[in-house]
């Protein structure tokens, strides 16, 4: 049965489609040279790069590399074994099938003959490889059930159940042809007639099959032990002439397909009227050949993409070019497999579920990113809750350290950072430590990161201080009914405590940042007292959009002086919290929403 | 000896590894057990900011995992023990942060445990190694070395929930230091903000108050030693710009030396 034509059509999708994979990556218009350097100029960037590789001591790591992380999957056994040995099982599987099996002509013929699929060792073999990829993919099924609390990728439920079911009809069908055609009496009669030169109703076709029966595996309705002992002695002899150049291996040691064809004897008839071996025959070609041409259109893609993604990173450093630190990013895209251990071990989990915005999750974040890079129009508010992603993050690499493909995550953040933070609305978590990880947390950064980081802040503080109504000297000393800001103030045991300030200024005498403005209303609106004051008088709009709260060191002082016990420090950190939230709402030229609608919205 | 949860926090597994690394040889020798636990996370500090919430159920998962392994948390970084402690208070003080945090953690299967003690380094080392335990182990003492401690603000302060030190005059680390045979110097700027809290919005500001903090450093000492991650980062980056006379540790770098346990 002759599938060439379709085996040079599956070839070429998929040759096609590695074309047009290659094509991305050098054409992306992400990361640090992002779009400003030809696609042609990133190929000879990267030529170079593989010139630099070539002769130096980088040549030992990739090496390393490839065993440890390819081969070995070093980083997958330490997540769990149990996922290692599932993966390992269809990896080795898998790849043993389709370079002794699949592309047998070129590997396994030039080793035992033409004949090699039913001689010893390789009929063991292909069962062997076939019962490992089988074994790793129940395992994976089910690992999946019933579904430990661990997190998982956008889809990759959907993308995983397509690629096991993919690997359980190419499996699936090539064993049970193995085993329909053992005991198939067509596909007996036509080797009989061509290589043995019997025919049904010859003595000699009689003895064959009888040995046959009894030896090799074979149903014929009719034909069962007890044989006659002369027509199996000439049925052996005559076999051993025929037959044996290429059946020399024992139909045993395929113990899959024999297991198999010991299940379908009773029903040998109905698998020959059916013509099970003719359609488990192109069922199993033509999956294989879809699978092959779907590689660099979907999930699979990642068997190659993740190993060259491990090998990149394991060669490149800070010194390498920026075109293609960019490529690279391109490519580690497409390596992803969505196994969501990154997610796992995110120090920013507790952050992700507080804010219900899986773009925190390295995982889910990845997939957004990758939608943006290929040019998918976000609206302001996806653009936010991205940015926030990214910017509630503390860099501590763990995703980098754990992800079994080698993506350089952190690498990743970094660049959307500045992406985002140029294009994005104002992001309030950026006001704090993690803003100054961002700027100061990896030594020193990129100049053009910092700029676009510093355009960030400014549109920030304009956010997080609009226009503030002038101070009115002589305005009454009365408490403001505003939405009962002062009552959810005075429910806190932290803001509470403001109740207790006897106006001493004690904590604006201690405060660092009073010490250090020129003008303390022209620079910070209201100093630590009054904003204390005016949490009392019920002034949400004044107290919140005070530059004060952000120019606060929160260094303690002003609390810890307080001689009334008012919690200072706290009762600044509360606001800014409800500065923070109006700004996430994208709503601090509007009305200042009360305080329960702040707990509300976050 | 008890054994503890060593907490490095994110700035320590990434970016001063070594940090880590002193303080655990510093700890294993004086016979104090620390184990690290992969399932920590961010301490929350740094959401304390944008959402208190946020940081105190960072906070609350941390000192679940703790409770899980029956352990008690022993922090390096000031920042991180600050959030942990101050995140700590408010779970216990606030029924509807806790009751918040506890939904949360029984979600993912953990014991909400706001009462896993969380203690800082220098403290472990002073009340359960003791100076002089300290003292004895010095094989490389440094006396002509001045050294300059950096506490950083939330390690000290609110003095009444972080339970370090004096708010304002702490001297741990200080006795610490002297008895791993350096000299420790009172500078004009130890007690100040180094300024890193506000150098996304106010880049100026903050780097002024890091130069201050260190020239004043570079005026009394040879050795600048941070307790705090966030000013080591800061002053590295501005150090890298300034090359002042003065080298950056930190407290366990410096024990470290002292008691000959330096890598490399």
């Amino acid at each position: 049965m002759d599938y060439s034509a379709y085996a040079y059509a599956a070839l070429a999708v998929f040759l096609a489609g590695l074309l047009v994979r290659a094509w991305g990556w050098f054409s992306s218009k992400t990361g640090p040279v992002a779009g400003q350097v030809s696609a042609p100029r990133r190929v000879l960037a990267f030529l170079r790069g593989i010139a630099g590789v070539a002769g130096s001591p980088k040549l030992l790591r990739l090496f390393t590399a490839f065993f440890a992380d390819v081969v070995f999957h070093r980083r997958l056994f330490a997540e769990s074994r149990l996922r290692w040995a599932a993966h390992l099982a269809m990896y080795f599987g898998f790849v043993f099938l389709l370079l002794f099996h699949a592309m047998g002509t070129w590997f396994t013929v030039p080793l035992a003959g033409v004949d090699y699929a039913r001689t010893s060792p390789w009929l063991f073999l292909r069962d062997a490889a076939g019962f490992l990829v089988l074994a790793g993919a129940a395992a994976a099924v089910l690992r999946r059930f019933p579904g430990p609390a661990e997190p998982k990728a956008p889809g990759a439920a959907f993308k995983d159940a397509v690629a096991l079911c993919a690997v359980f009809v190419i499996l699936f069908s090539g064993v049970v042809l193995a085993g329909a055609k053992i005991v198939s009496r067509q596909a007996f009669d036509l080797m009989a007639m061509d290589y043995a030169g019997v025919y049904p109703g010859d003595e000699e076709y009689d003895a064959l099959l009888s040995f046959w029966v009894k030896d090799f595996g074979m149903k014929s309705p009719g034909v069962s032990p007890p044989f006659d002992p002369d027509a199996l002695a000439s049925g052996e002899e005559l076999s051993a002439v025929s037959c044996e150049g290429c059946h020399s291996a024992p139909v045993k040691s395929g113990f899959l397909s024999f297991a198999v064809s010991r299940a379908m004897a009773p029903a040998a008839a109905f698998s020959e009227a059916a013509k099970l071996p003719f359609v488990l025959f192109w069922v199993h070609v033509l999956a294989s050949l879809a699978a092959l041409a779907a590689v660099p259109w979907t999930m699979l893609f990642h068997v190659l993409a993740a190993p060259l993604s491990v090998l990149a990173n394991a060669v490149m450093d800070e010194k390498s070019l920026p075109a293609n630190v960019s490529t690279r990013q391109a490519l580690e895209m497409d390596a992803c497999l969505s196994c969501a251990i990154c997610s796992a071990h995110c120090s920013m989990a507790p952050a992700a579920a507080w804010y219900q915005n899986p773009n925190i999750l390295p995982a889910d974040k990845l997939a957004a990113l990758k939608k943006l890079s290929r040019g998918k129009a976000l609206s302001g508010g996806e653009q936010a809750r991205l940015l926030e992603g990214v910017a509630v993050c503390t860099e501590c690499s763990r995703c980098t350290v754990n992800c079994p493909a080698g993506i350089n995550l952190k690498d990743l953040w970094e660049c959307f950072l500045a992406k985002l933070a140029d294009e994005a609305p104002p992001e309030a978590a950026l006001a704090g430590p993690l803003g100054f990880l961002a700027v100061a947390g990896r030594g020193g950064g990129k100049p053009r990161d910092a700029d676009l980081l510093s355009r960030h802040a400014r549109r920030l503080s304009s956010a997080l201080f609009p226009e503030r109504p002038p101070v009115d000297p002589d305005m009454p000393l009365e408490i403001v009914p505003d939405r009962g800001f002062r009552e959810s103030m005075a429910d806190s045991p932290l803001s509470g405590t403001f109740s207790k300030c006897f106006t001493c200024e004690m904590c604006t005498n201690a405060c660092p940042a009073v010490a250090e403005a020129a003008d303390v209303e022209e620079e910070l609106g209201l100093a630590p007292a009054q904003v204390i004051r005016c949490v009392a008088l019920g002034r949400s709009v004044e107290a919140r959009t005070a530059p004060m709260l952000h120019k606060c060191l929160t260094c303690y002082r002003c609390q810890e002086v307080c001689p009334s016990g008012v919690r200072v420090t706290d009762i600044l950190g509360g606001l800014k919290n409800q500065a923070a939230a109006a700004v996430r709402r994208g709503s601090t030229g509007r009305a200042p929403a009360s305080p329960a609608d702040t707990e509300a919205a976050a | 000896m008890k054994t503890y949860a060593l907490f490095l926090g994110c700035n320590i597994e990434s970016r001063l590894p070594g940090y880590g690394e002193d303080a655990e040889r510093v700890l294993d020798a004086l016979g104090i057990k620390t184990v690290r636990l992969r399932d920590f996370s961010c301490c929350g500090y740094p959401l304390k900011n944008p959402d208190a919430g946020a940081a105190a159920l960072a906070a609350a998962r941390n000192l679940a995992v703790a409770r899980a392994r029956g352990l008690d948390i022993l922090t390096l970084c000031s920042c991180c023990h600050g959030g942990l402690t101050t995140s700590q208070w408010l779970l216990q003080n606030d029924p509807a942060v806790g009751e918040k945090a506890a939904a949360h953690l029984a979600a993912d299967g953990l014991e909400y445990a706001p009462d896993v003690r969380v203690r800082h380094f220098l403290n472990v080392l002073d009340e359960e190694a003791g100076t002089d335990a300290i003292q004895s182990r010095v094989k490389k003492p440094r006396p002509g070395v001045k050294v300059a401690v950096q506490y950083g603000c939330h390690l000290l302060r609110p003095s009444r929930v972080t339970r370090v030190d004096d708010p304002f005059e702490p001297t741990v680390g200080e006795r610490l230091l002297a008895a791993a045979g350096v000299t420790p110097v009172a500078w004009e700027r130890r007690m100040d903000c180094c300024g890193a809290p506000v150098l996304f919005l106010y880049p100026d500001d903050a780097r002024r108050l890091a130069d201050k903090k260190i020239a004043s450093a570079a005026d009394a000492a040879d050795e600048l030693a941070t307790v705090c991650t966030y000013s080591y980062l800061f002053f590295q980056s501005r150090m890298r710009e300034k090359d002042p006379a003065l080298s950056l540790t930190t407290p366990a770098g410096v024990l470290a030396l002292a008691m000959g346990l330096k890598k490399g």
